[in-house]
């Protein structure tokens, strides 16, 4: 009775791995997958050797081998290098506490680019277009919403996304990089009162720009406004003390959400947020500065993405050399902007 | 390392891009006895061509053309000439229904034989469907409150028939308030970008790919978009636009507007039978109309 058999072949013209020698490139076929190392069916009757010309069937059975391709998805910390190591790029995080809005800003560097040319500028790229897709699918008619909304961040871990743009009349010139972080805004709530919660922030020494969200719905609100200003006191106060936040750190705080209080004569953010916050702050840090943006804005005097072109122009153009050099000086720097080495 | 063979090109959409229609008309054109064909048949050997005829005959016959009976993941191929200068080349079509551009962006990955293709294309051909609602996602913030609820109506409407049509499958959920993001809902342009990443992500060749984005149906188009094919790009595709004019260095782009049909079946069909065949398709490049199918190909390999 014939039997048929299945039996590893090599199909590739030289290799030795049959007959006992290595294979010609170098795979371990034991542990790894090798194109040409193959199963073909072969009868195995009574009379007769597998290994002679009766191949019953011969059709190979080539398993396809399967590439990889990048997951579109946030990246960690320790992906980021997929694009640190391949371009100069600049490294902002973002943070706020729940409900600042820090995702909704983080959609809309993406969803901005999904309509036309955004600012000056022109989208040149993303590895994390699924990552941006996710945080903006709130916000968009199949969603089901009748009104955009922001799904909140839930991760207690720092993930980032990626943005590449060009400037529109600097086409020929590399693009830009940017690498945005997200967190939740518990993780940031809670650290204000932490030590240890706040020691593992120390991702934040690694960036390049720190935007600290202030929820605006808050300010506008007289119940809530006071502890929303004393509580981004009290995070920064402790960022200092526990060394996260340092003098070469350049924090920009953004009160959010503006559409909320542009209307609200009694609400002065300067005298309210500005000067307190530089009287206590501004000579602890490296630069301190504050800005109003409206990612999205359901007030008609505000348009959409208010205040984000000068996010985006103030990060880059930004001229770090002056510093790099300041650095250069110093023997032992524990902040490598470009290789994000985490301090010890 | 693969090195770059100059005469193979890739057919890429999503699906109902217009890709089954333009390569009946290519092939009834390859296959003419026009004089003045600037693309020939180089052979018919190794080749199994039942599905390029029937897609054919049906386009000669003005009937819509099939796209689905070919075996999952059945590579369709064309080896021809340059009729001026002889070259070589290899039309690579992957995949006629388009679903496995569809996969590519689920799964996130794809098999080594399609990365060797991958990795030899010298040019791509990138067809875009104008009419298909999910080229670009709609923003609740783009719309007012009216438009909001009657998209929405519109879009539960659709749902609900879609549903009914496939009572058997039933798989998909009603929209929900908290529904969850997932591929379906991505628009085409993010695809199409994504696409164009991978192929620049695998591709490590120094030589920009060229890229012929081909804007299907452009007779419905023109009534209503009467200037350049870039034009209808830059506009309605904006993120895919932005992508290949900021990565000239990857990707050397074309824009062409192409009515492979070269008409309206319903309302052209009689009209459109009387002419000879190869008068039929129409490509815009610019501002200008020529009877010429092969114009994104030939473009292609200069």
């Amino acid at each position: 009775m014939e039997q048929t058999i299945k039996k590893k072949i090599c199909d590739q013209p030289g290799c030795k791995i049959l007959e006992g020698g290595s294979c010609l490139e170098g795979i371990d076929v034991v542990t790894a997958e090798c194109p040409h190392f193959i199963h073909r069916e072969l009868s195995n009757s009574t009379t007769e050797a597998p290994n002679s010309t009766s191949i019953t069937k011969p059709f190979v059975l080539k398993k396809k081998t399967a590439v990889q391709l990048f997951t579109g998805r946030e990246l960690s910390f320790n992906q980021i290098s997929l694009i640190a190591d391949c371009y100069d790029n600049r490294l902002i995080a973002i943070i706020g506490e729940s409900g600042s809005g820090k995702t909704t800003l983080l959609a809309e560097f993406f969803t901005s680019f999904q309509r036309g040319a955004f600012c000056t500028y022109l989208f040149a790229g993303s590895y994390t277009q699924i990552g941006f897709e996710e945080r903006a699918f709130h916000a968009t008619l199949a969603s089901g919403n009748l009104k955009p909304k922001t799904e909140r961040t839930k991760s207690k871990e720092f993930s980032f996304l990626h943005l590449s743009i060009k400037r529109d009349d600097q086409l020929s010139a590399p693009a830009s990089h940017l690498l945005f972080s997200d967190i939740s805004g518990e993780t940031i709530r809670d650290a204000k009162t932490s030590t240890i919660l706040m020691r593992s922030l120390k991702t934040l020494k690694s960036a390049d720009f720190i935007l600290f969200l202030i929820d605006g719905e808050k300010l506008a609100n007289l119940s809530t406004r006071s502890l929303a200003i004393e509580d981004a006191k009290m995070f920064i106060q402790k960022a200092i003390d526990e060394n996260i936040f340092d003098n070469k750190t350049i924090l920009k705080v953004a009160i959010s959400k503006w559409d909320f209080l542009s209307d609200d004569s009694s609400f002065d953010w300067q005298t309210k947020i500005e000067h307190p916050f530089r009287q206590r702050f501004e000579k602890a840090l490296g630069l301190l500065e504050f800005t109003r943006i409206a990612a999205r804005s359901e007030n008609p005097k505000i348009p959409a993405a208010y205040g984000i072109c000068d996010l985006l122009n103030g990060w880059l153009s930004y001229d770090f050399s002056e510093e790099l050099l300041l650095k250069e000086e110093v023997q032992k720097s524990s902040r490598v902007f470009h290789n994000y080495t985490i301090p010890a | 390392m693969t090195s770059i063979d100059h005469s193979r090109i890739l057919f890429a959409g999503m699906h109902d891009s217009g890709k089954t229609t333009f390569i009946a008309a290519l092939w009834d054109y390859i296959n003419s006895d026009r004089l003045d064909k600037k693309l020939v048949l180089k052979s018919l050997a190794n080749s199994e061509n039942q599905y390029l005829e029937k897609i054919r005959a049906e386009w000669l016959q003005c009937e819509h053309v099939s796209r689905t009976n070919l075996n999952e993941g059945e590579t369709v191929s064309m080896n021809i000439d340059r009729a001026d200068n002889g070259q070589n080349l290899i039309l690579e079509i992957p995949d006629i229904s388009g679903e496995l551009f569809n996969t590519h962006f689920q799964v996130r990955e794809w098999d080594d034989e399609y990365n060797d293709i991958v990795k030899s294309i010298h040019g791509l051909l990138l067809f875009i469907n104008p009419q298909d609602k999910k080229n670009r996602t709609i923003y609740l913030a783009d719309l007012n409150e009216v438009e909001r609820e009657l998209k929405a109506e519109v879009m539960a409407k659709e749902d609900a028939e879609e549903e009914e049509c496939n009572k058997e499958e039933m798989t998909k959920e009603p929209i929900l308030e908290f529904a969850q993001w997932s591929e379906e809902y991505t628009s085409n342009q993010v695809k199409l970008v994504e696409i164009l990443q991978f192929l620049k992500d695998q591709r490590s060749v120094s030589l920009p790919l060229q890229v012929s984005v081909i804007i299907s149906r452009w007779d419905v188009i023109e009534k209503s978009m009467s200037g350049k094919p870039e034009e209808w790009l830059k506009e309605k595709m904006p993120l895919l636009y932005q992508y290949l004019i900021c990565n000239q260095d990857s990707f050397l782009s074309k824009v062409f507007g192409v009515s492979a049909q070269g008409g309206n079946y319903k309302k052209d069909k009689n009209n459109l039978l009387s002419l000879d065949s190869h008068e039929r398709p129409k490509v815009k490049m610019g501002l200008e109309f020529i009877n010429d199918i092969t114009e994104p190909i030939i473009w292609l390999t200069q």
